[in-house]
């Protein structure tokens, strides 16, 4: 039988799951690694479901958790199963027909090119909507040193993404690409 | 798309930010530092694309193995 406090723990967990699959699959590089990690996040929030308190933000604590087993658990074969390539190309079959379809793409390959720490703090800030403030506390770092990944997030997004320029420029064109981009 | 060896970018100043990570190891593996400012526009562009890319995931259907997980959890409760 169930509780009333387990069946709404549940439906909370349900509300959860969209943006933390969407997390876990931008921080994996792929769909069934990150399935595999919200899964893994799941058995652990339910196992620890004592620890968590009313009141305080369900979605935060599961994105710890998340991220806490990303790093110790997930991250080591990363680059074995991450398959960007082949993702994209499957991307590229999928919906071919669809506006900006191209730019989607070439901004996947280009997040999963981050270093892990700077993709982990511009999902957190800028498609999640978190402060500062809260992804320090999900990553268990200072607020100045997640203002810094984020920052040389962007920075490399740019550069990979030819915000800049082409492939035909070095980064040092590239770099006065930007600059003169932004004085426009 | 290659961004690639250990190339420093010319011009590149290291924020008092950077100092705090000074000596964690550099997981980046382009090498290249520290980024200029970017300018505002293309920060919002870079926003926009990260928010197309995100919620495009978010809209996704949770796939059923999820969602059969939370359920076998919730039929466990008082055996664990």
């Amino acid at each position: 039988m169930q509780s009333r406090a387990t069946s709404s723990y549940q439906d909370a967990l349900i509300s959860e799951m969209p943006n933390l699959r969407a997390f876990a699959i931008s921080l994996c590089g792929n769909a069934s690694t990150g399935n595999d990690l919200v899964q893994e996040t799941l058995l652990k929030a339910w196992s620890n479901r004592d620890k968590f308190a009313d009141g305080t933000n369900l979605k935060a604590w599961l994105f710890t958790i998340l991220r806490n087993t990303y790093f110790s658990e997930f991250r080591r074969g990363r680059r074995e199963v991450a398959d960007v390539d082949g993702m994209a190309a499957a991307m590229l079959a999928s919906h071919p027909e669809q506006p900006g379809h191209m730019d989607m793409v070439d901004f996947r390959v280009a997040l999963d090119k981050l270093a892990d720490d700077q993709r982990e703090a511009l999902l957190l800030v800028g498609a999640e909507g978190f402060s500062y403030e809260e992804a320090a506390e999900i990553c268990g770092c200072a607020v100045g040193t997640v203002k810094s990944r984020v920052n040389r997030a962007r920075g490399r997004l740019a550069m990979l993404m030819g915000v800049a320029t082409s492939d035909e420029f070095g980064p040092d064109r590239m770099t006065h690409a930007v600059i003169a981009k932004a004085g426009t | 798309m290659a961004v690639g060896g250990n190339r420093r970018v010319i011009g590149e100043t290291l924020s008092s930010d950077d100092h705090e990570e000074g000596g964690v190891e550099r997981r980046d593996d382009s090498g290249v530092g520290a980024p200029p400012e970017l300018d505002e526009r293309v920060r919002a562009q870079l926003g926009r694309q990260l928010r197309t890319y995100y919620s495009s995931l978010v809209d996704e259907p949770v796939p059923d193995k999820i969602l059969d997980l939370l359920k076998r959890l919730s039929e466990t409760e008082g055996h664990k």
